[in-house]
């Protein structure tokens, strides 16, 4: 009879003791969990086993936190493919630039969740990867548009993190809940149709730094012989004035040293002089000698301006 | 005993009632309620429903006297589809917006809307049109600098405006690619080609030009260093040349008339050679005693 008055506490017992029991429930490493009390959020729980909450009254919601996500465009990653092997989306490139050039821009934005509450209760579950990409596909051209197409092809550090700060502007918006890691541009590009006309542009632009180097080129050949040639004229300038005041200095001395002699004894020495120069230039000479009479009747038969070749 | 049982099993029904009659509305959702169908009804002046529930928490809604609708609480994605806008320049560009927009208000949206697949199509409509008056009153310049945010928030306001009494509030609205047509961009590339031919043109002349005056500098130059390397020689050789002729002067003025026959006899050691002719005569000083042992008189030099 005692066990029949008990049953009912029992029976409340065990229900309560089953219901207490499915109020367990374990937080994965990668994990975080919300707890809605009544449909309210109450709480973020981190990872860890035994955590509890009230069945019925409480609502655990876990999302994974840890990983992090990226999404494409302009291309997708093929899933289990080796590295390059990727899908084009050629569609999702084309952009408008602010000089109203087209332009081709690949990239690939890294986010994580940031907040498990705002990610899981903001967005709707289906729709939280749409919003990122539409946000991102969004800011990204903006970010494009305010560029000409010089500073998207050059200046993509600057563009990437721009867009960045406006994607996560727009995010924080929407309370997505997401931190934007990073946007990357991948392949920034002039589309197919003149992509030639883009090349010969580089190539002029090299053009142009050829030929400065080459005439800088000229200039340090041409300068240098200029300057080769000049201490080479005046080298040799220098070298006639020591000359020419040596020559002088050698044949005054040769003339003063004879004066000397000269001055001691004038008559035989200009006598001596005059003859061993005639000695010295007659030999070679070819010579006529005419009686002082016969001049006057010869000279008009002798060949002047002309060698004699009488044989002798 | 059987009290007992029969108590408990009363309580038990009360608390299962009571827990039907119990609705949680949790973060994600929100709710409009009516009494017997009706939003306000009062009773002697006082109120018996409180239609919007947007806060979440636990609410009576007693089955049958209560009617609930729940509405999410989140913010919702629309994507519009490829729209051809005119700028105000009358330029076509393909465009497409998104727009996120939730549901503000429970009652004013279950009255005009009452399902969400109508508050899309509304959406889509009034949006649609915001962003082709807005744009049309902008230039295509406008969209492609930092003004396309301006056009983005005034798209935004306007379409809150006429959204907000159908119970939709407007978050966001931006525009997703804006594009020529297809038919156009033959045209655009064409244009760009030519354009980066100018640059083409334009950098390779600069480089000409660059080169030209580096190469006629350094001529330049080049000629200055070789006229003044000109001007130093000639004025040494000059020097050189005087130097020269005032040693020749201070030694020969000594004695002029025996340099004069000094420097002959030289001359004539240089002068003369086997091309020449002398007609000598016997009188001369240099034959005198050729014909004439006792030397005679005296005579000429030797002439030619």
């Amino acid at each position: 009879m005692r066990g029949v008055r008990f049953l009912p506490l029992l029976i409340l017992a065990a229900g309560l003791a089953l219901w207490a029991f499915q109020g367990f429930y374990d937080v994965a490493p990668d994990e975080q969990a919300i707890v809605l009390s009544l449909g309210r959020y109450s709480r973020t729980v981190d990872p860890g086993v035994f955590r509890w909450h009230a069945p019925g009254i409480e609502t655990v919601l876990k999302q994974r936190v840890t990983t992090t996500l990226r999404e494409e465009f302009g291309y997708r990653s093929k899933p289990g493919a080796q590295g390059a092997e990727v899908e084009e989306h050629p569609e999702e490139k084309v952009m408008l630039t602010s000089d109203e050039n087209l332009v081709d821009v690949d990239f690939v934005v890294q986010y994580r969740i940031g907040d498990p509450r705002d990610y899981l209760l903001n967005l709707r579950p289906g729709e939280r990867e749409e919003v990122l990409r539409d946000a991102a596909r969004a800011v990204v051209r903006a970010v494009v548009a305010q560029n000409t197409v010089d500073q998207v092809l050059t200046a993509r550090g600057l563009i990437q993190d721009t867009a960045r700060l406006q994607l996560q502007a727009a995010l924080d918006g929407y309370g997505a809940g997401v931190r934007v890691e990073n946007i990357q541009l991948q392949d920034v590009e002039a589309p197919e149709a003149v992509r030639e006309a883009f090349a010969d542009v580089a190539s002029a632009q090299q053009d142009r730094e050829r030929a400065v180097l080459e005439a800088q080129g000229y200039t340090d050949k041409v300068v240098p012989e200029a300057r080769g040639r000049s201490e080479e004229a005046v080298n040799l300038a220098h070298a006639y004035h020591e000359r020419r005041i040596l020559e002088a200095q050698g044949e005054t001395e040769g003339f003063r040293a004879v004066l000397g002699e000269y001055k001691k004894a004038p008559e035989v020495t200009r006598q001596r002089l005059y003859l061993e120069t005639l000695e010295a230039i007659l030999p070679r000479m070819d010579k006529v000698i005419l009686e002082t009479g016969a001049t006057d009747k010869l000279l008009p038969y002798l060949p002047l301006g002309r060698r004699l070749e009488a044989p002798r | 005993m059987s009290r007992w049982i029969t108590g408990l099993l009363l309580a038990a029904a009360l608390v299962v009632f009571a827990l039907f009659c119990v609705t949680i509305v949790d973060e994600r959702e929100q709710g409009f309620r009516t009494f017997w169908n009706q939003a306000e009804p009062t009773l002697f002046g006082v109120a018996l429903n409180r239609p919007n529930l947007t806060e979440p928490g636990w609410y009576i809604v007693i089955p049958v006297v209560h009617q609930l609708s729940l509405y999410p609480r989140q913010n919702i994605l629309f994507h519009s589809s490829k729209r051809s806008l005119n700028t105000v320049e009358r330029t076509l560009v393909d465009a497409d917006y998104y727009v996120v927009w939730r549901i503000s208000d429970p009652r004013r949206f279950f009255e005009a809307n009452r399902r969400e697949e109508t508050a899309v199509q509304r959406i889509d409509e009034l949006t649609y049109s915001e962003v082709r008056e807005t744009v049309n009153k902008h230039r295509l310049a406008d969209l492609l600098s930092p003004e396309r945010d301006t056009v983005q928030q005034e798209i935004t306001a306007a379409s809150n405006a006429k959204l907000a009494p159908l119970g939709i509030h407007v978050v966001d609205v931006r525009l997703g690619a804006t594009l020529y047509p297809e038919e156009n961009l033959s045209r655009v590339y064409e244009r760009m080609r030519t354009e980066r031919a100018r640059f083409a043109l334009k950098f390779r002349a600069e480089g000409e030009q660059q080169a030209r005056a580096l190469r006629s500098k350094a001529d330049g130059e080049s000629q200055v260093i070789l006229a003044q390397a000109e001007r130093e020689s000639l004025r040494l050789r000059g020097e050189g040349d005087a130097e020269a002729s005032r040693i020749y002067a201070d030694a020969y003025a000594g004695d002029a008339e025996f340099y004069a026959f000094f420097r002959s006899l030289q001359a004539y050691r240089k002068a003369l050679d086997a091309q020449t002719t002398v007609v000598m005569s016997p009188r001369s000083g240099f034959l005198r005693y050729l014909f004439d042992m006792g030397g005679g008189a005296k005579s000429d030099k030797p002439e030619k």
